[in-house]
C-alpha cells in the first residue's frame, strides 16, 4: 500500500486556528491511510476527510453515520482492531489503528 | 474510606461535578463515575489533553465551566474518579455494576447521588438516519472538543436555546448555516425577553447569542421546522416549512428545499433516567417532556439512600444542574453525619435561592419547548422510528391495529426499542405517538423497562471484574442473567 494520504489540505475539514492538535498519527479506514492527530476520535479523523457514512445496517443496508455524538445512539459503531460495535465518537485513534466500516452486525476478526 | 461512608456519583457533568466539590468540602471523600475520558459533562466538555487551544476571550457559559472545574480541582483529591466508565446496573443492596475498557466491578454506596443528565429527544422525520443529520448538542460538542466541522452547508432545526448556540458555533468556524427553525414561540421571540428577565443570567446568554446571530445574518425563523432530509449516501437537500404555532403541524404546502450537506436538530432534551428507574425511584410524566424522576427539594427521591441532580432529573440546563448537585452533595453527607443538620442548612441557601429564582424562567422555555402532536404528521408509513431494529412507522401501525396499546408489548410485536441505543431514541417519541393516537393515558402507555446492562458490554469484559471486589454478591450476577443480555 502507497503511503497515500486520503484527506488532503484542499479536503480537510479541521479547523486551525486557535488550535495546536496533537502527535500526527496513521490509522487505516477501510485499507487506506488517514491522517489523524492524537486527542482525535476516530469519528473525528473520517469526518475531517469529508466522509460520513460509517456503517451499512442490518435489513434495509442503509448508511449511517455520526448522529448524537454522545455516544448513546451507536450509530457510529465501526470495526476496531477486529473488534465489531466501537463507538468511533468515544474512541480516540491510535498509530496504526485498523478502522473497518461495518456491514450489518459485523465480524469479529479472530484474535490471536 | 470506611466502606460505611461510600459516596458514589454517578455523571461527570455541572450536577456531578458540584456534588463532588460539596462532598469533599465537608470532608467526606466520593467516588465520581463518568462515561467520558474527562469530567465536564456535555456542556463543560474539555478539550483533548493532546490538544493546545490558544487563549481567547471566554463566553459566560465557557467561563461558568472553567471556574466550576477550577473549584473541583481544588478539592480534587477527596474525589476518585472513574472516567471512561459505564454505570451498567443498581441493585437494592446498594451494589453498583460498572464496566471500564475491558474490565468491570462492583462498588458499594451508602449514598448514591444519580446526575446522568439528559440526551437528545428523538423526533422522527424522513430522512433522520441519514448521515449528516445530527443533533444540536452532538454537533456542539465535536466542534467544540475536535475543532473539526462535520460539514459545509447546514440548516439547524429545533426547539429551545441551544439550537441557537450551535448555530452561532457552527458559523464561527466556517460553516454557512442558511437558517435556524425554531418549532415553537419560545419568550425570546419577543421584542422585550431582555427586560422581562434581566435578572436569570441564562436568559443573558440567550440574549448575548440571538445578537450574535443577528450580526452575523443568519436567519432566526418562528414556527418553522425541518421536514425532510434527502441524499442517496448522505445528506444533500432539506425541506423545511412553516408549522402551526399551537400543535406544530407543519403546513405542507409551503415547503421550501435547499441544498445542505448538515441538518442539524434538536427538539430539546429527555431525561436520562434508566438509572433512577433501574434503582426503583418513583418516577412522573410531565405532557410534552416525558417522565422524570421524583424527588423533593433536596434531591432525594423515593428511594432513601439515593439523590437525584441534574437533567436526569429535571431538565434545566447547566447553572441549575450545578445548584442541584451542590444540594445533592450536602444531603449525601448530611445523611452522614459529616455535617450537621444546622450547617446542611446553610449550606442549602444559596442554591435553594438560585433554583427559585430560575424557576419560573425554566418552566416557561419547558413549556415552549414542549413537544407538540403536529410533529408527527412529518412521519411516513415507511419512515424509521426505532433506528436500531429499523421498525418503520407503518410496523408500528399494523402492532396498534392488532390492539398493541403499550410499549413494552410493541417491543415485543415489532422490536422497537431491542437494539444497542435500549430505546433512548425511539421510546419517547414513539410513547408520546401512542398516547395522541390511541388516546391512552401515559400510564397505560408504560415504559421500556432499563435492565441491567443498560449499556451493551461483552461477556468477556463481565468475566473480568476487578480483582479487589472478590467480595461481591452473587445477586448481582443472577440479575444480570435474569435480565437482558440474550
Amino acid at each position: 500500500m502507497e503511503n497515500k494520504i486520503t484527506g488532503a489540505p484542499e479536503n480537510d475539514y479541521r479547523i486551525n486556528t486557535d488550535i495546536q492538535r496533537g502527535v500526527e498519527v496513521k490509522v487505516i479506514v477501510d485499507g487506506h491511510p488517514v491522517k489523524a492527530y492524537e486527542g482525535e476520535t476516530v469519528a473525528a479523523a473520517i469526518l475531517a476527510t469529508g466522509r460520513r457514512a460509517l456503517r451499512t445496517t442490518t435489513l434495509k443496508h442503509e448508511m449511517r453515520g455520526l448522529y448524537c455524538g454522545i455516544g448513546i445512539c451507536f450509530d457510529c459503531v465501526m470495526v476496531i482492531n477486529g473488534i465489531p460495535n466501537i463507538k468511533t465518537c468515544q474512541t480516540f485513534v491510535k498509530e496504526g489503528m485498523i478502522v473497518e466500516s461495518q456491514k450489518a452486525e459485523g465480524k469479529w476478526r479472530e484474535q490471536k | 474510606m470506611k466502606k460505611s461512608d461510600n459516596i458514589v456519583i454517578i455523571g461527570g457533568g455541572p450536577a456531578g461535578i458540584a456534588a463532588a466539590i460539596e462532598v469533599a468540602r465537608a470532608g467526606a471523600y466520593c467516588t465520581l463515575i463518568d462515561e467520558a475520558p474527562q469530567i465536564g459533562g456535555q456542556v463543560y466538555r474539555q478539550t483533548s489533553k493532546s490538544f493546545k487551544v490558544s487563549e481567547k476571550p471566554l463566553n459566560t457559559e465557557q467561563l461558568r465551566g472553567k471556574s466550576l472545574l477550577a473549584e473541583f480541582n481544588e478539592v480534587a483529591d477527596h474525589i476518585e474518579i472513574l472516567s471512561s466508565t459505564s454505570v451498567l446496573g443498581i441493585w437494592k443492596n446498594h451494589e453498583i455494576l460498572w464496566a471500564s475498557e475491558g474490565t468491570s466491578g462492583v462498588i458499594y454506596a451508602d449514598q448514591l447521588i444519580i446526575a446522568a443528565g439528559a440526551y437528545e429527544r428523538p423526533v422522527p422525520f424522513p430522512g433522520w438516519t441519514l448521515p449528516g443529520v445530527m443533533t444540536v448538542g452532538g454537533v456542539k460538542s465535536f466542534i467544540k472538543t475536535m475543532y473539526v466541522k462535520p460539514g459545509k452547508r447546514a440548516i439547524v432545526s429545533g426547539t429551545g436555546p441551544l439550537i441557537i448556540s450551535t448555530a452561532i458555533s457552527l458559523h464561527k468556524i466556517g460553516v454557512e448555516v442558511l437558517a435556524v427553525l425554531e418549532a415553537g414561540n419560545p419568550p425570546w421571540s419577543s421584542p422585550v425577553f431582555l427586560k422581562e428577565w434581566a435578572d436569570v443570567d441564562f436568559a443573558r446568554d440567550i440574549a448575548e447569542d440571538l445578537e450574535e446571530l443577528k450580526h452575523n445574518n443568519i436567519p432566526l425563523l418562528f414556527n418553522y421546522t425541518v421536514c425532510e432530509a434527502r441524499g442517496k449516501n448522505e445528506v444533500t437537500s432539506v425541506t423545511y416549512s412553516p408549522v402551526d404555532a399551537q400543535d406544530w403541524k407543519p403546513i405542507k404546502h409551503q415547503t421550501t428545499t435547499v441544498d445542505a450537506d448538515l441538518m442539524v436538530v434538536g427538539f430539546g432534551f429527555v431525561p436520562n433516567t434508566e438509572l433512577t428507574q433501574l434503582a426503583g425511584c418513583r418516577h412522573e410524566f410531565y405532557q410534552g417532556i416525558g417522565w422524570f424522576v421524583l424527588k423533593d427539594e433536596l434531591m432525594q427521591t423515593s428511594v432513601p439512600w439515593i439523590l437525584s441532580a441534574g437533567d436526569s432529573s429535571k431538565i434545566s440546563g447547566a447553572i441549575l444542574a450545578e445548584e442541584e448537585g451542590r444540594i445533592a452533595g450536602v444531603k449525601a453527607t448530611e445523611s452522614l453525619g459529616f455535617v450537621s443538620a444546622h450547617e446542611a442548612k446553610k449550606r442549602y441557601e444559596k442554591p435553594l435561592h438560585r433554583i427559585r429564582t430560575f424557576e419560573k424562567f425554566r418552566n416557561v422555555i419547558n413549556e415552549a419547548s414542549a413537544f407538540r402532536k403536529g410533529m408527527f404528521e412529518l412521519i411516513r408509513p415507511e419512515t424509521l422510528v426505532c433506528r436500531c431494529e429499523e421498525v418503520a412507522l407503518s410496523q408500528v401501525k399494523e402492532a396498534t391495529d392488532h390492539g398493541v396499546g403499550d410499549l413494552q408489548s410493541l417491543k415485543l410485536f415489532t422490536r422497537l426499542g431491542m437494539g444497542p441505543c435500549q430505546g433512548r431514541n425511539c421510546a419517547p417519541s414513539i410513547g408520546e405517538y401512542l398516547h395522541h393516537t390511541l388516546d391512552r393515558t401515559p400510564k397505560e402507555v408504560g415504559r421500556i423497562n432499563p435492565r441491567p446492562p443498560v449499556k451493551p458490554v461483552t461477556l468477556g469484559v463481565l468475566a473480568q471484574m476487578a480483582i479487589e471486589e472478590k467480595e461481591i454478591n452473587s445477586d448481582s450476577f443472577d440479575a444480570i442473567n435474569k435480565g437482558g443480555m440474550i
